[in-house]
């Protein structure tokens, strides 16, 4: 990934995975405190609506502004709604008092956020996306410039991180310019994968290049920025640790881009005592493994080494 | 042609055009793993087909590796003499005469390793292949192996630790054993 934006837009990162209770929630409030406190002038922002909490996560009641007063109209920019947390430089942009209906963005909503988003005064967002691989789950997590996908060491988190990563892989390709040509070969071959022996993503991109050259070309241009990191988090076994580079590897295999290994977080049973008590754990016990991890994780994130 | 296989393959296993076949071995290997069975790193990802074709693409890369140059077999040590189907015989040791790898691969292959002074464990640790299949391997244990596919590849990697001359010939010696229905 590149750090080098233009016109100090902030950096997007996007924290999802599919999977609900696999920590994404902790991870961004956690790594939005990580990027703080390495200088760094951070917003969060809670796209997980219909179930946002991320002020829980910062010892913060539900604030009174938020994505609805700024979908509302009754503010000009994003910047407005974005409210100080107990941590320095560290602001958050809730999703709460929302109002259900926001729960279902409609796509000129979602394009209005995509754009403000982009201008907020900051170094970094961090935009926590929720579970699930809806569409707007997507295209927020497409959105970013980084998208973080949260895997726990189990097998239902691995299959809803596959069903994510697919989901947002032909969202991509269909994205793709020229859409309209790039969408009728998808559909004219998909009908007839098995007869050609098509069966990995990989080499449907492959047999698009074989009949249009320049489609093929524009795919891959735009399947190479496809480039989701991996996080490993509640990790027990040492063994665990592997797992990112073994999903890594098999995406690239199967998908024919890069999914990046982002390391691991060690479990920790303090993160359960942080939540409790409402706090960042990097404020309540900074010293601990999760603590630590989380640092390192946002130090290596700036280096853009990622 | 074949050389543009070649690059077809490096890309495939997304190296560098100039990488060696240690590094394409080492790839392959990786790989041999993770497709191997019930890796928890690919659940769900891809169907059983689609698996096998993965290992059947990995086997294929590695088949395609002619290794004329990739040191004379135990050169430094005394060869009995060249076994028929082109596999070399072990050098000489204080086990005996080598096994006739035609006849008992899996005895033949122990006894490689024991002339080399290598345990399971290092073996193990160089091919990715378990202890316990290694064993199985060795015992000609045909029951305790898994599908056919994977154990060509097992005894590709074991023999190239072992630097026997023509893996897959005797990776096809042994699937022709496992298909008599040895044991």
């Amino acid at each position: 990934m590149s750090r080098v934006k233009a016109d100090h837009q902030p950096m997007i990162y996007a924290v999802g995975g599919g999977k609900g209770g696999v920590g994404k929630s902790v991870i961004a409030a956690n790594l939005g405190a990580a990027l703080a406190l390495l200088g760094r002038r951070v917003v969060l922002f809670d796209a997980d609506l219909g179930g946002a909490n991320l002020h829980t996560f910062l010892g913060m009641s539900s604030p009174a502004l938020g994505i609805g007063t700024f979908l509302s109209g009754k503010v000009g920019r994003l910047d407005e709604v974005a409210v100080d947390t107990s941590v320095e430089s560290l602001r958050l942009i809730s999703g709460a008092g929302a109002g259900l209906e926001t729960a279902n963005l409609k796509y000129a909503q979602k394009s209005k956020i995509l754009r403000h988003l982009r201008k907020l005064d900051a170094d970094e967002v961090i935009l926590d996306i929720g579970a699930g691989s809806s569409f707007n789950v997507l295209d927020f997590f497409l959105a970013a410039d980084q998208g973080i996908l949260v895997l726990v060491p189990e097998p239902t988190s691995v299959e809803n991180a596959y069903h994510f990563l697919k989901s947002a892989f032909y969202r991509t390709m269909k994205d793709t310019e020229p859409k309209g040509q790039i969408r009728q070969i998808l559909s004219r071959v998909r009908g007839e994968l098995e007869a050609r022996g098509i069966h990995s993503p990989r080499e449907l991109v492959e047999q698009i290049s074989r009949e249009d050259l320049e489609a093929g070309m524009s795919l891959e241009r735009s399947l190479k920025a496809f480039r989701p990191g991996v996080l490993i988090n509640r990790v027990r076994e040492p063994g665990d640790r592997r797992l990112g580079d073994d999903v890594s590897l098999a995406c690239r295999d199967y998908f024919g881009t890069g999914v990046s290994a982002l390391g691991s977080l060690d479990y920790d049973s303090l993160v359960h005592q942080s939540i409790v008590r409402r706090r960042p754990i990097l404020e309540l016990f900074p010293g601990t493994a999760f603590a630590r991890g989380i640092m390192s994780l946002g130090e290596r994130l700036l280096r853009g080494s990622g | 042609m074949k050389d543009g296989q070649r690059v077809r393959d490096l890309e495939w296993l997304d190296l560098d055009p100039d990488a060696g076949d240690a590094e394409v071995i080492a790839e392959c290997r990786r790989r041999l793993t993770l497709y191997a069975g019930d890796h928890p790193a690919i659940y769900s990802l891809m169907s059983e087909e689609e698996r096998h074709r993965m290992l059947a693409r990995i086997d294929g890369i590695l088949s395609r590796l002619k290794k004329p140059d990739s040191g004379p077999p135990l050169s430094s040590t005394p060869v009995v003499e060249d076994s028929a189907e082109g596999v070399p015989a072990a050098p000489d040791s204080e086990a005996g005469p080598a096994p006739d790898p035609a006849t008992s691969p899996g005895d033949f292959l122990r006894y490689l390793r024991r002339s080399c002074g290598m345990d399971l464990r290092e073996i193990s640790a160089e091919t990715k292949v378990s202890e316990r299949q290694l064993e199985a391997i060795e015992e000609e244990d045909f029951s305790a192996l898994p599908a056919p596919v994977f154990v060509r590849g097992f005894i590709i990697a074991v023999a190239r630790a072992l630097k026997v001359e023509k893996p897959e010939e005797l990776a096809g010696i042994y699937l022709e054993k496992i298909a008599g229905g040895g044991s």
